[in-house]
C-alpha cells in the first residue's frame, strides 16, 4: 500500500485548502495541495486511502463527474467530498449521484467535511510497522 | 501495351467498391482506412473514424464515434499474427448489437515486424443475437440538465453488468436476487465483505431502469459523516424539499450502515420507521443489522426497514470460479484508459491467482490487475507480471503471525546514537563543533564517542 492516507485538496486557487487548514479537526494534519485532477489523481495513486476534497468549476464539471464515477472502482478506499461556488450549487445532487460524500459551496461551513475526513484519516488501515522501525524513522536529519 | 498503374485514389476507389467490409489499422491502433460496405455497416462516415484508437477493451462508459471504434479492436495476438480472426461488433439502429467475423492480416516489412492490419469482415452478420441497449440521448437546452442525462446513460452502461459477472452458484443467486429487487420499490439490503461490489450492485438496481426515467442515486457513507449531517440529510429527502417530484424515481443508498453511531440510528429510525419515506432505500452492511439487532447494537425497528430484501453477496473465494472471467474483465477495462494493449492472462498467471486468498476481494483483484497491467510488456499477463504478495501468499499463509516484538536496548541505544553521530556529522559536513551543537552535547564527547563507536574515516 505504500504511502499513508493524505487529505488531498484539488482546486484552481488555494482559498478551500487555507479555509480547511483552519478546521480545529485538522490540526497537525498535513494538506496536500494540487492544482489540477490529473496531478491529483497521480497522488491518489501514491496513496490510494486518501480522502480528497475537490473543487468543481464550470469548466471541470465533466472531467470530475467522469472521474468520481470511476473512483470506486479505481481506487476503492478513496472516499471523496466536492466544494464550489454557489453558482454550481445545483450541482449537489449530480455530484452526490457520481460518488462525493459530502457537498458544500461555503468555506465557511467545512466543519461536517472536515469532521468526515477525519473520521475517515482515522479508519484507514495502515499497516504498522515494528516499533524499531518507527523510532528508526522518526530519527532526525537525513539517512544514508 | 503499357502496364496500368495504380495510385491510392484508385486504391481506396477499389476497396470501397468492394461488398465485404475492409479496415486498415496502423501498429498503434489507430483507424487509418474504412471502406463503404464497413460504414454502411457500422453507422458513422470514414472521416469521423479515421484517426480514432481501436482499442482493445469493451467500456461501455464512452459513446459516439469512439465507442463504434472500439467495437473495432482486433485482439491484441492479431498484430504478431499469433490470432488471424475474431469477431467485431457494432450497434444497430434500434440500439441491438451485430456481430461478424473479421479475418486480420498484419502488414509490415517482416513477418516480426507489423506496421498494421488489414481487417476483411464476413458480408454477414454472425447469427448469435447479442444483448439490447437502451440508450437514448435526450437533447436539453440546460447545461447541467445534458451532464445529468449523459451521467446517468453511462452509468448505467458500466453498471451493467461489471463486477456481478460470473456463473459460480453464488454470483447466480445473488444475480436473481438482484433481479427481483430492480423490478420493486422494497428495501434492499446488501450484505458482503469489503470489496465485495456492494455499492456497485446497489448502483446496478438503481440504474436498472430505462436511464431517462432514473432519478438521483444519493449515498450517505454511515461510516464517516457525522449524525447531525446524517439527519439533515435524510430529513430534507423526505419532506420533498430537495429533490422534489422526483424523489419517488430517486434512491437513499446507505452505505455501511452496520457502522452507524447510535445516536445516527436513532436519528434515522425517527425518519425511516413508521413513516412514509419518498425514495427507495438501499442499504450496505458488512454485518447484518438484524444479527447486530439480536445482540442490541443495532435498533431492531430500523434493521426491519432496511432490510425487505436481503441480498448477500459472496466474497471472491467463494466464487473463485469467477477469477478468470472477472480477471479479463478488469484487465479491459485498463486496456480502454492507455496505450498498453493486453490481450489475457497466462495460464501459470491465473494458477497463482487462483492460489491467493483475495482478502479484499473485488477491490483487491481490480487493483491487482490493474498493478500486472503496468507491469507487462508482452501480450499476455504472466506470472511474474504478477504483485509481489500474490507469489509470497503461498508462503505467508504458511508463517506464523509475527509474533510480539522484543529488543536488546543497549544495543538498540548504541545503534541509535551510533546512526544520530553519523547523521550530524554528516549534516555539518564533518565539523565536530556543529555536529555537537545539533547533538546537544559537548565537542568533546562528541570525538569520544566517534572513537568508542568506530565512526572514525
Amino acid at each position: 500500500m505504500g504511502v499513508p492516507a493524505r487529505l488531498i485538496v484539488c482546486e484552481r486557487t488555494g482559498r478551500w485548502a487555507v479555509a480547511l487548514r483552519g478546521e480545529s479537526a485538522f490540526a497537525g494534519v498535513r494538506v496536500w495541495e494540487t492544482r489540477s485532477l490529473a496531478e491529483c489523481w497521480k497522488l491518489l495513486a501514491e496513496s490510494p486511502c486518501s480522502f480528497l476534497v475537490a473543487e468543481l468549476t464550470s469548466a471541470n464539471a465533466d472531467d470530475l463527474l467522469r472521474r468520481l464515477a470511476r473512483l470506486e472502482r479505481e481506487f476503492p478506499g478513496v472516499r471523496a467530498a466536492v466544494v464550489a461556488r454557489r453558482s454550481l450549487a445545483d450541482h449537489q445532487w449530480l455530484v452526490r449521484e457520481a460518488g462525493a460524500i459530502h457537498f458544500t459551496c461555503s468555506p465557511r461551513q467545512l466543519t461536517p467535511l472536515a469532521e468526515a475526513a477525519c473520521r475517515h484519516l482515522c479508519q484507514v488501515e495502515v499497516s504498522e510497522p515494528a516499533l524499531s522501525e518507527r523510532m528508526w524513522a522518526s530519527l532526525p536529519w537525513e539517512g544514508r | 501495351m503499357p502496364r496500368k498503374r495504380i495510385t491510392a485514389v484508385e486504391l481506396a476507389r477499389l476497396l470501397n467498391s468492394a461488398d465485404r467490409p475492409i479496415y486498415v489499422l496502423d501498429d498503434e491502433l489507430t483507424i487509418v482506412f474504412v471502406n463503404r460496405a464497413c460504414c454502411d455497416w457500422i453507422g458513422p462516415a470514414a472521416d469521423e473514424l479515421v484517426g480514432l484508437r481501436a482499442a482493445y477493451h469493451s467500456d461501455p462508459e464512452i459513446s459516439g464515434p469512439e465507442a463504434v471504434a472500439a467495437r473495432l479492436c482486433p485482439p491484441p495476438e492479431s498484430m504478431t499474427a499469433a490470432r488471424s480472426t475474431a469477431n467485431v461488433s457494432c450497434v444497430g439502429r434500434r440500439g441491438q448489437l451485430h456481430y461478424r467475423r473479421a479475418r486480420f492480416v498484419p502488414i509490415g516489412p517482416a513477418p516480426d515486424e507489423t506496421i498494421g492490419l488489414i481487417a476483411v469482415l464476413d458480408v454477414e452478420d454472425l447469427p448469435e443475437p447479442v444483448e439490447e441497449t437502451t440508450t437514448t440521448l435526450e437533447s436539453d437546452s440546460v447545461q447541467l440538465h445534458e451532464r445529468i442525462a449523459r451521467f446517468r446513460r453511462e452509468t448505467a452502461g458500466r453498471y451493467r453488468a461489471d463486477r456481478l459477472l460470473g456463473d459460480s452458484p453464488a454470483i447466480r443467486k445473488a444475480r436473481r436476487q438482484i433481479e427481483v429487487a430492480a423490478g420493486s420499490r422494497e428495501s434492499v439490503l446488501l450484505v458482503g465483505p469489503t470489496g465485495s461490489g456492494r455499492r456497485h450492485t446497489a448502483a446496478a438496481i438503481h440504474y436498472s431502469r430505462d436511464p431517462s426515467k432514473v432519478g438521483s442515486l444519493i449515498p450517505l457513507a454511515c461510516a464517516v459523516l457525522g449524525a447531525d449531517l446524517i439527519h439533515s440529510t435524510v430529513r430534507a429527502l423526505r419532506t420533498g424539499d430537495v429533490l422534489g417530484k422526483e424523489a419517488e424515481r430517486s434512491t437513499l443508498l446507505l452505505n455501511e450502515v452496520d457502522r452507524l453511531q447510535p445516536d445516527a440510528q436513532a436519528n434515522l429510525a425517527g425518519e425511516l420507521v413508521g413513516r412514509s419515506f419518498p425514495l427507495r432505500l438501499i442499504a450496505t452492511a458488512e454485518r447484518s443489522p438484524a444479527e447486530l439487532a439480536s445482540r442490541g447494537e443495532f435498533l431492531e425497528d430500523l434493521a426491519a426497514v432496511l432490510s425487505t430484501i436481503t441480498i448477500e453477496l459472496p466474497p471472491l473465494a467463494e466464487r473463485i470460479e469467477d477469477l478468470p472471467l472477472l480477471s479479463q474483465q478488469f484487465l479491459e477495462e485498463c486496456n480502454a484508459r492507455g496505450p498498453n494493449q493486453i490481450a489475457g492472462f497466462t495460464q501459470e498467471a491465473l494458477d497463482a491467482m487462483h492460489a491467493y486468498r483475495w482478502q479484499g476481494n473485488l477491490d483487491e483483484l481490480t487493483e491487482t490487475v490493474a498493478e500486472a497491467h503496468r507491469q507487462t510488456r508482452g501480450p499476455k499477463i504472466d506470472v511474474d507480471d504478477l504483485p509481489e504478495r500474490i507469489h509470497l501468499a503461498a508462503d505467508a499463509a504458511a508463517h506464523p503471525p509475527r509474533e510480539q516484538e522484543t529488543i536488546v536496548l543497549d544495543q538498540f541505544l548504541e545503534k541509535v546514537e551510533r546512526e544520530l553521530i553519523r547523521r550530524a556529522l554528516a549534516q555539518a559536513k564533518g565539523n565536530k563543533s556543529q555536529a555537537a551543537r545539533l547533538l546537544g552535547i559537548s565537542r568533546a564527547r562528541v570525538i569520544r564517542r566517534v572513537r568508542q563507536l568506530g565512526l572514525e574515516e
